[in-house]
This record gives C-alpha cells, sequence and structure tokens, in this order.
C-alpha cells in the first residue's frame, strides 16, 4: 500500500487510534461500510443473534405469535380447501385485514425491542466510541432505524408468505392459482413496508429519549395507546358538536392510519369505523409524514445527544 | 410515637421525596391532566353525556391507561429506587421490623397513585358529569371508588413484584396490557384474577355499567382485593426478610 493512503496520527480518521507505535497498514472501508455492520449487527440484535437465548425469547415469541394465525390456515388449507368445495362458509384470513386483526402483537414486537436497539449505547455511555469512528451521528440513527424496520418487515410478511401458499395450496391448478393469488397478494409488499418503516421510526424516536429500556418502553406504550383513544374520542365528540375538521384527528392515530393506508394498497374502501369524509388516500399521506416527522425527530436527537 | 412504627412516618417522607422529583412523575401528572381536558372538550362542544363520557374516557383512557401507568411506576418505584442506587442496603441494616419497611412504603406508593388517579377522575367528573344530575354524581362516585380499590391493588401487587423480579416494570404493564385486556375478553374466568374487573365491581356498586364491564359482583370484587392486598403484602415482607443484594443489570 502507498504511503499517500496511510492513516497515522496526524489524519483525522486515524487520530484517536493511532499512537505512533503501531500503523495499521490495511484497506479502510470507510463511512458506508461502518453505517451497513451497524445495520446488520442492530438487525441481529433485534432478533437476539449473537445474544444469550434470554434474548430471543420476545422477538421470537412476539413475531410468532403474529405469523401462527397463517401458519395455521396454511397447515389446515386441504381440510379448508374440501370444506369449502363443499359449499361451506369458511372465514379466512385475507391479506388486506392480517395486519388490522393482529396488530398489536406487532406493538409489542416494537415496545420489546425498539429499547433494546437504543437505550443501552445511552446507558453505558458507549455513544462516542461509535462517533469518533468512520461513522456519524446521522449515519447511526438512520442505520438503526433501517434495521428495526428490516425486522418489522420480516415480522410483516413472513404471514404473508405463509397464506399466500396456504391460498395456492387450496386450490385444484397451482400454476393458475399462483396466477390468481399474485395480483392479490403483491399490494402487501409496499404496505408492509410502509407498515415497518412507520411503527420503527415512532418507536426509535420515542425509545431514543430515555437511557432506560423500562422506561422508554412504558413511554411507548402509553403513546401507543393514547394516540389510538384520544384522537378517536374528541372525533367522536366534535364530529356531534360539528366541526367538521375533526376528521383530521384520525390522521394522528399511529396503527388506525397504518390499517386505513394498508386499505388503500389493497384498493379496499375503508370500513364504517373511519371518518367518511376522508379517503384511504389520505391516510397513506398521514403515514409517510409520521416516517418523515419521526425520523427528523430520531436525527435531531442524536444531533444533540451528549455522545 | 414508640414501638415498631416509629420509623413509619420517616420512610414514607423518604419515599414521597424520592418520587416527588422526577422526571417521569410530571410527565404522570401530565397523563392525570388528560381526563379532564377530554372533559373541557366534551363542554366546550355542549355535550352533557354521562354514560358516553363513562365509557369513552372513564373506561378507556382514565382505567385501562392512567390508573395502570401511575400505579406501575409508583408501585415498582417505591423499592425501585433504592434498589437501584444501592440506599436500600442502609434502609435494611436499621433496626426496623421489614413489615413496617413494606407498610410505610406501600403507604407512600398508594398515597401517591390515589392523589393523582382520584383527582383525576374528580376533576373530569365535576367538569363534565356532575353538571347532569344525580346519575353523573353516582358515575363520578363509581370510577373514584374504581381508583380507590385498583391503586390499593396495582400499587401492593407491583410492589411486591419489583422485589421478585428486575423486570417488574415490563411485567407489571404487560399483566395489565395482555392478561387484563386482550386474554380477558377472550377467557371470561380470568375475571377472577384481574385487578381491573375488582376496581369495574367496586364500581358497579355505585353505577350501573353496562353489563359486559363488570363482571364480579361488588361483594366478590371487595373481598378479592383484600386477599389480594393481604398476600401481597405478607409476601413483600417476607421477601424483604431474606432480601439478598444483587447487581445492578438495568
Amino acid at each position: 500500500m502507498s504511503a499517500g493512503n496511510r492513516l497515522t496520527a496526524s489524519s483525522p480518521a486515524g487520530s484517536i487510534y493511532d499512537l505512533g507505535y503501531r500503523h495499521y497498514e490495511g484497506k479502510r472501508h470507510g463511512r458506508w461500510y461502518a453505517a451497513w455492520s451497524l445495520y446488520v449487527e442492530s438487525l441481529r440484535g433485534v432478533w437476539g443473534f449473537g445474544r444469550p437465548m434470554s434474548a430471543k425469547a420476545a422477538p421470537f415469541i412476539l413475531a410468532g405469535l403474529y405469523s401462527f394465525f397463517a401458519f395455521l390456515q396454511l397447515a389446515f388449507s386441504s381440510t379448508l380447501a374440501s370444506e369449502i368445495s363443499s359449499g361451506q362458509q369458511v372465514q379466512l384470513f385475507a391479506y388486506d385485514s392480517y395486519f388490522t386483526t393482529f396488530s398489536l402483537l406487532l406493538v409489542l414486537f416494537c415496545v420489546a425491542q425498539a429499547p433494546e436497539v437504543v437505550c443501552r449505547d445511552q446507558r453505558y455511555q458507549v455513544l462516542s466510541l461509535y462517533f469518533t469512528r468512520a461513522i456519524g451521528r446521522a449515519d447511526y440513527a438512520l442505520a438503526r432505524v433501517a434495521s428495526l424496520s428490516t425486522a418489522l418487515f420480516l415480522a410483516l410478511i413472513v404471514p404473508m408468505i405463509a397464506l399466500f401458499v396456504g391460498d395456492v395450496l387450496m386450490k385444484p391448478d397451482t400454476i393458475s392459482a399462483i396466477g390468481d393469488e399474485l395480483p392479490k397478494a403483491l399490494p402487501a409488499i409496499p404496505a408492509d413496508l410502509l407498515i415497518a418503516a412507520s411503527m420503527a421510526s415512532i418507536s426509535l424516536a420515542l425509545s431514543s429519549y430515555s437511557p432506560r429500556r423500562a422506561y422508554s418502553a412504558i413511554g411507548l406504550i402509553a403513546y401507543f395507546l393514547l394516540m389510538e383513544a384520544v384522537p378517536a374520542i374528541i372525533y367522536a365528540v366534535a364530529n356531534h358538536g360539528g366541526w367538521s375538521s375533526a376528521d383530521k384527528l384520525v390522521l394522528l392515530t399511529p396503527i388506525t392510519s397504518l390499517t386505513g393506508a394498508t386499505d388503500w394498497f389493497f384498493g379496499k374502501a375503508l370500513t364504517s369505523d373511519y371518518p367518511a369524509t376522508l379517503g384511504p388516500a389520505a391516510y397513506v399521506l398521514a403515514c409517510l409524514v409520521s416516517v418523515g416527522v419521526f425520523s427528523a425527530i430520531l436525527l435531531f436527537r442524536y444531533r444533540r445527544i451528549a455522545a | 410515637m414508640t414501638g415498631p412504627l416509629v420509623a413509619f412516618p420517616e420512610i414514607v417522607r423518604l419515599t414521597l421525596r424520592q418520587q416527588l422529583g422526577r422526571r417521569r412523575t410530571l410527565l404522570l401528572v401530565l397523563l392525570a391532566a388528560l381526563p379532564p381536558l377530554l372533559a373541557l372538550v366534551y363542554r366546550a362542544f355542549g355535550e352533557v353525556d354521562v354514560s358516553g363520557f363513562t365509557d369513552s374516557v372513564f373506561e378507556p383512557v382514565s382505567l385501562t391507561i392512567v390508573l395502570p401507568l401511575a400505579t406501575v411506576l409508583f408501585g415498582t418505584g417505591a423499592f425501585g429506587a433504592e434498589n437501584d442506587e444501592g440506599t436500600i442496603l442502609y434502609l435494611l441494616a436499621k433496626p426496623i421490623s421489614r413489615w413496617v419497611i413494606v407498610a410505610a412504603k406501600a403507604f407512600a406508593a398508594v398515597a401517591l397513585s390515589l392523589v393523582l388517579t382520584v383527582a383525576s377522575v374528580l376533576v373530569a367528573g365535576a367538569i363534565e358529569v356532575v353538571p347532569a344530575g344525580s346519575d353523573g354524581v353516582s358515575a363520578t362516585e363509581a370510577y373514584v371508588g374504581a381508583m380507590v380499590v385498583g391503586s390499593l391493588c396495582y400499587v401492593t401487587l407491583f410492589l411486591t413484584l419489583s422485589l421478585f423480579t428486575r423486570r417488574a416494570l415490563v411485567l407489571g404493564i404487560g399483566y395489565s396490557l395482555v392478561w387484563e385486556g386482550a386474554l380477558s375478553s377472550l377467557l371470561p374466568g380470568i375475571a377472577n384474577l384481574s385487578v381491573r374487573q375488582y376496581a369495574l365491581g367496586a364500581a358497579d356498586s355505585f353505577y350501573q355499567l353496562h353489563t359486559e364491564a363488570a363482571r364480579l359482583s361488588p361483594t366478590t370484587a371487595l373481598t378479592l382485593s383484600a386477599i389480594l392486598i393481604v398476600v401481597a403484602l405478607a409476601l413483600a415482607t417476607w421477601r424483604l426478610m431474606r432480601f439478598e443484594l444483587s447487581g445492578s443489570t438495568d
């Protein structure tokens, strides 16, 4: 390696580690590689890989419960197929309503795992070690969000795949069944991407404000419960009292907005629980804005935090 | 004052001071201010609706969110702060009976949670439902009763839990969310083991709740809560008599 590439005590990137006794002569991968490594390691951390078994319990139990019902339907698909062909009414889980039905489990997943991702670095005061490396404050925050989003996306997409396989197996002709089912299933991918990004940015932005995992978990629960309940209550009263723009309040809810956005991706009409004045597209917009706002809060937090 | 209770007021004062200076207590006050604010919103739109306000604010906000969060933080915080900072050693090294320590800690935590939750319900009730007449008064009384029974049971339960595990905060909130929230709608038998149902049962003696809300009769609810409080305090005392210091693991 040429002398010009060497990082020594006088060059900025090596200023702390190279004390002049022994130089590092190998390749330096730089900022993007460091951010990528942080992303991969935190993704493993969310699922508890590289940690003791007790760290794997919460993510696997919650994500497992979330996809359990889809796998149940897959396991009994042949029984269900014979019941359907004999003309019986069978209540099946569908791609467009699965998240709506079981969203509480994913909220609990976020509550359990988001503090794991961001709190410990603050509690043990190791952020300065990250920030003296090639990685910047924004890179750190974005890598963490990306890893929790990916973990949530995996948890979301697994039951969709199980439902898809089950639905295909229920039909007599596999090839034409794939052709039938694929257009119905594909909107799940962008919908789940939006759900994952939104839930991950909300959870990390809020939990990064406490170094203690337990307190940030409580704060997250309080946020999700209150923001679901309060706008709905105010909307109900205000709508009755004749304030016509109260319907916008429903856009503040985290989970209800996401289920409304899911309906837009699947081209479904909203149920009567939603205000009739807003179309599903408004919820997609609200969710995109919430991803932006909470990512900005997270970036702001990490720009100001004392490392 | 002489006898075993001489240290009681001092421990109460100590615990109150530990809890009141914290940021999370301030956040809890903001949380408790929510039902009165919602009551103001109701009034602003000219709604005086006793059963509507009971069903959409008292039950889902006061009883489901404010009460469990306040009690879990005060209940686990009573010993939690001393445990984290290691000062519990100095408390236990004093010649004070362990049951006095438990009773004083529980008294302080219950008092804090009562002040917060009862005030929240009273103010919200006074703004929104009391003007509606005697029906509104009894609805407010019902939820004040629920807050009293709920605070007593939850705080002693979570205080005891915090002496047995370091994850009491998360376990406590998981209990109220998963066990009392999601599971009890699937398995009605859980009502006998749910503080939420004890509180609703107590409320039912003042005000006729809708049928699926209170599953236990007032007598059953009060008996079961008395048993819960006594057993929890006894367990906490027993645990404190065999206390071992452990390293802090968050």
